[in-house]
C-alpha cells in the first residue's frame, strides 16, 4: 500500500509529513503569541472560524524557532491528537506517494519524531511522526481523523 | 416587496489594554470603572501581566487600575498600557483551544480582527477564581 507524504522544509532540514492528516496548506499565517507559552506552541492562528494552536516543529529540532511577529512562508494546518494545528514551514511540496520498501529505518537522519527514511529530492529525509509531536504538547492521545483532501491555497514553495 | 433581513451579529464590547507585554481585553459589561493608580491602589490589585507570566508592571504614567464587578464582587485589576473600548461581532471571539485554555487559564477568547488572530480575551470568573486564591478573604 502506498503511503502518501508531503514534504516541508524547516530551516535547512526537509522531511515528510502525512499527507492524510493535512487539511490544508495555506501561505504565511499571521499569528498571535501566548503569553508564556513553551516554544513549540507559541501561538494562536484564526482557522475556518477557529482558533487553533500553532505548533512548531523548528523546537524539538533544535532549528531556530518561531519569534514574535515572524510568519514562515508555508502553514499547515493539521488534523491530529483529537485537534487541529497549525505547523509553520518554510517551504512545502506536492504530495508524493512511497511503497512501503521506499520507506526505511532511520539511519542517516538524526531528527526527533523520525520513524522512517525516504529518498527525494536527491537526499534522505526523515518521516517525521506529527501526531506524536502534538500528542505530547496537548498532552492527549492522538487519534486517526481519517482521509479528507488537501486544500491548497498557496502555490507550494 | 419585502425588505431582505439584514444579518444582526451580536457586538461584544472589550476594554482592551495595549502596552508593551502585548494586547488584551476583557468584557466590558464587568468593568465598572478605571481608576488612577497609588501605591495603596497598587498593593490589592492583581497584576495581570505578572499573572500571564510577564514581566510584572512597573508603574508609570500609563498605570491604571480596572475595577470590576465580577459575580457580585469587586476585583481590581493593575494594567498598563493604552486602555479603549471597542466594539466587535460575537463571531469574532473564538474560544480557545483546550489545549491552550489548560496553559493559559485566565484567557477564554482570541479576538479576530481582519481574520487576524489580534488580541487575547481574560476570563472575568478565572480572575475572580485567582483573586480567591491570592487573597482568601476576597
Amino acid at each position: 500500500m502506498m503511503r502518501a507524504l508531503v514534504p516541508a522544509r524547516i530551516g535547512q532540514a526537509w522531511v515528510l509529513l502525512d499527507a492524510e492528516i493535512i487539511r490544508e496548506i495555506l501561505g504565511g499565517e499571521p499569528w498571535l503569541p501566548i503569553p508564556g507559552a513553551r516554544a513549540e506552541m507559541p501561538g494562536i492562528v484564526a482557522w475556518r472560524g477557529r482558533a487553533i494552536p500553532v505548533v512548531d516543529l523548528a523546537a524539538p529540532f533544535g532549528f531556530e524557532r518561531l519569534s514574535t511577529g515572524e510568519t514562515r512562508a508555508r502553514t499547515l494546518i493539521a488534523a491530529v491528537a483529537e485537534s487541529v494545528v497549525a505547523v509553520p514551514v518554510d517551504a512545502a511540496r506536492e504530495v508524493h506517494a512511497f511503497s512501503p520498501n521506499e520507506l526505511r529505518p532511520v539511519s542517516v537522519t538524526n531528527l526527533p519524531y523520525a520513524v522512517a527514511e525516504a529518498e527525494l529530492f536527491e537526499r534522505t529525509l526523515a518521516v517525521i511522526d506529527l501526531p506524536r509531536f502534538v500528542a505530547e504538547i496537548l498532552g492527549g492521545a492522538s487519534l486517526d481523523l481519517g482521509r479528507e483532501g488537501i486544500v491548497i491555497h498557496a502555490a507550494a514553495g | 416587496m419585502q425588505q431582505p433581513a439584514s444579518p444582526q451579529l451580536a457586538a461584544t464590547g472589550l476594554l482592551t489594554i495595549r502596552g508593551a507585554a502585548g494586547a488584551w481585553g476583557i468584557p466590558s459589561s464587568v468593568v465598572q470603572g478605571v481608576e488612577s493608580c497609588d501605591a495603596l491602589g497598587r498593593t490589592r490589585a492583581l497584576d495581570v501581566q505578572a499573572l500571564l507570566g510577564a514581566a510584572p508592571t512597573t508603574p508609570g504614567q500609563a498605570t491604571r487600575i480596572v475595577v470590576l464587578q465580577v459575580r457580585g464582587q469587586e476585583l481590581r485589576l493593575l494594567v498598563h498600557g493604552v486602555l479603549a473600548l471597542t466594539e466587535t461581532a460575537s463571531s469574532n471571539l473564538l474560544p480557545l483551544p483546550p489545549a491552550v485554555r489548560s496553559a493559559t487559564p485566565l484567557l477564554s477568547h482570541v479576538a479576530v480582527v481582519d481574520g487576524k488572530p489580534a488580541l487575547f480575551v481574560l476570563s472575568p470568573e478565572r480572575l475572580l477564581e485567582v483573586a480567591h486564591v491570592e487573597d482568601p478573604n476576597a
